[in-house]
């Protein structure tokens, strides 16, 4: 006789149970999130800005993560002591976190195939541009801040690809003396590329400068007049390159980088399963997931952010905040290997 | 499914001055769950572990599975250490309580297991639906596992135990909750492995069964053993006792006269009646005409 049976590890078996269970509720949050989105979209100064939208794209993508990462935990018997049937998988399961890690694995995958279609098609929904762009961030070489008596603000561009566009948002200084607007030109290789289009004159004013397609080495700001220093703070200057990527590779992506607060609450929860029951298990994947997704510790927020906003993932900056959630969760696997090897028995 | 009958090893499980002990650490007094034991089982025996709640059978079953590191005494099964690679895969251990992943159907359930245990997707789902016809559970379907009665959960665990065709088979309480008709199959069962050469180590609190299939007895209290021996060495008494059948109320009182006169005690003498599991047979049979 055959059961046609696919699924017969902790990987395939975890990974359907948390697609069975997730399905419905990210759906709900899916279509309730763009609903929101359609009748009570804030109304913004500016034509279009797709960035505020991305709450709505975190909600559904929270859901999901919440609802895997809690299934695997639940589905999984080693994840949580005192389960039903806990003996029978810790015999037959001889890796280090007795299929937990399997389970891991699956509930990533699914929550990863869960999330796709919203990092695609939801994000466009919503407003994401179809195309991703490199987004250069420039940290200043020297002191980032320009003002009437000080020298021009420096940036060395180590990837000079063609650029289209200057985005810059500093912050801004009190007036040396009555407030004038602080005019700025841009420079690149020394050549001038022309002035900001529209003076600063308050903290993070975004002013923009489309310029044609070229590659630069240096890019210079110099204070044209003007009383407001401004203080170019990491991100505060960007180059928007030429070339354009699919907005579908870098929903995949998005989606690929929002496993990191599942992984890093699931490694947390099998830690903590070595001791605690279930409820304590579910309240740090609960937890866990809550500080990095809605506290903004970890890369969901800023990743989901930059996804509405066109940034081609693959070279942004969101990698910084991911590699600490990856060591986060690192440390915390191998210490629940370890520590399961010495309480089993 | 062909049941093979294995080169004979001598003994199956070897324990010697076996002890286990809880707690200890702290302020929390240490409770010795089994004492210093010694015990041999040769391969191909059904052996009873008898013994009060908390008299250390399960311990002990947990021990010979590789869950629970003894705190003293070196114990080998079928020649190998319990939590080595080989023996998980030739020793099958059936727990008490309920089934993991109760989210499953049986035949993922038995998927499941047979994936674990290595064996070839084909070879392990030709041997889940022998176990489970075998076993009754063929009608559960797509059932969920946690849906099960308790009856339909032992059956399936005990197919889960064989599945893997394990030359040791630790049973913990097999039959427990089983009606007569799964206690029966679930007994053949285990006595055709045995004939095959699987040695059994099964507790239970059944008295009757035990003394129905079991070759030895293993009594545990307090975690020391208090008795081993087959039964007719642990049962056997000095006197003597006839049953005799198929005689009217005059001679039955004749005979019991004269068992009197010989100085032996009459015990009991009564009209002979069917057996009541003969009785839930029959009435059982006649529901199936019925249905």
């Amino acid at each position: 006789m055959k059961f046609g049976l696919s699924a017969r590890g902790p990987f395939g078996l975890t990974c359907r149970r948390c697609l069975h269970m997730g399905w419905l509720p990210t759906l709900l949050a899916a279509v309730l999130a763009f609903t929101l989105h359609l009748t009570i979209a804030p109304a913004l100064g500016e034509q279009h800005a797709p960035g505020a939208a991305s709450p709505w794209l975190v909600f559904p993508m929270v859901v999901a993560s919440l609802t895997c990462a809690v299934t695997a935990a639940v589905f999984w018997p080693t994840f949580a002591r005192g389960r039903p049937g806990q003996q029978w998988v810790e015999r037959l399961q001889r890796g280090p976190l007795r299929g937990s890690g399997g389970a891991m694995a699956g509930a990533l995958l699914a929550q990863w195939l869960l999330t796709v279609p919203l990092t695609t098609a939801l994000a466009l929904a919503l407003g994401a541009p179809s195309s991703a762009v490199t987004h250069l961030q420039l940290q200043p070489e020297g002191q980032p801040v320009l003002a009437a008596d000080r020298p021009p603000v420096s940036f060395t561009i180590r990837d000079p690809q063609p650029f289209t566009e200057l985005r810059l948002r500093p912050l801004a200084g009190l007036p040396t003396s009555s407030l004038v607007p602080t005019i700025v030109e841009v420079f690149a290789d020394g050549e001038s590329l022309g002035t900001m289009p529209a003076p600063f004159a308050e903290t993070r004013q975004l002013v923009r400068l489309p310029f044609s397609s070229r590659s630069m080495h240096r890019l210079e700001l110099v204070h044209k007049a003007g009383t407001v220093p401004l203080v170019f703070v990491p991100g505060a200057v960007t180059l928007r390159a030429a070339t354009a990527h699919w907005s579908l590779s870098n929903g995949l992506l998005a989606a690929l980088l929002a496993l990191l607060p599942s992984f890093v609450a699931m490694a947390l929860a099998s830690w903590c399963g070595l001791l605690a029951g279930l409820p304590t298990v579910i309240a740090v994947v609960a937890s866990g997931l809550f500080v990095q997704t809605i506290v903004g510790l970890g890369p969901f927020e800023p990743t989901m952010l930059a996804l509405m906003r066109g940034h081609w993932l693959a070279t942004s900056a969101v990698f910084q905040p991911c590699a600490a959630s990856l060591t986060v969760g690192s440390m915390a696997m191998i210490l629940a290997m370890l520590l399961r090897r010495r309480v089993r028995r | 499914m062909q049941v093979y009958h294995r080169a004979r090893m001598t003994t199956a499980i070897s324990v010697k001055q076996l002890a286990v002990t809880f707690g200890g650490r702290g302020n929390q007094a240490a409770v010795a769950a089994l004492l210093p034991l010694d015990l041999d089982v040769p391969t191909g025996r059904i052996v009873g572990l008898l013994g009060p709640n908390g008299s250390g059978k399960t311990t002990l079953l947990r021990v010979l599975a590789g869950l629970q590191r003894p705190t003293a005494g070196a114990v080998t099964v079928l020649g190998d250490e319990p939590d080595s690679a080989a023996a998980q895969r030739r020793v099958a251990f059936q727990p008490e309580g309920a089934l993991p992943l109760g989210v499953l159907s049986a035949p993922e359930f038995l998927a499941y297991i047979g994936a674990e245990l290595g064996l070839p997707n084909p070879e392990s789902d030709a041997r889940a639906a022998h176990w489970l016809d075998r076993l009754d559970l063929r009608h559960a379907g797509r059932r969920w596992v946690r849906t099960f009665s308790t009856g339909m959960q032992k059956r399936l665990a005990l197919a889960a135990a064989l599945l893997g065709d394990p030359e040791l088979l630790l049973l913990d309480e097999p039959t427990a909750g089983l009606d007569p008709f799964g206690s029966e199959v679930v007994t053949t069962i285990l006595r055709e492995r045995a004939a095959a050469g699987t040695t059994v180590l099964m507790a239970s609190h059944h008295l009757l069964e035990v003394e129905e299939i079991c070759d030895e007895v293993l009594v545990l209290q307090n975690g020391a053993v208090r008795a081993r021996g087959t039964l007719s060495e642990l049962l056997a008494t000095d006197s003597h006792a006839m049953v005799v059948r198929g005689l009217d109320a005059t001679a039955m009182a004749g005979l019991a006269d004269d068992a009197r006169a010989r100085g032996g005690e009459v015990v009991r003498i009564e009209r002979p009646r069917e057996h009541l599991f003969a009785l839930f047979r029959r009435l059982a049979a006649r529901g199936r005409e019925g249905s």
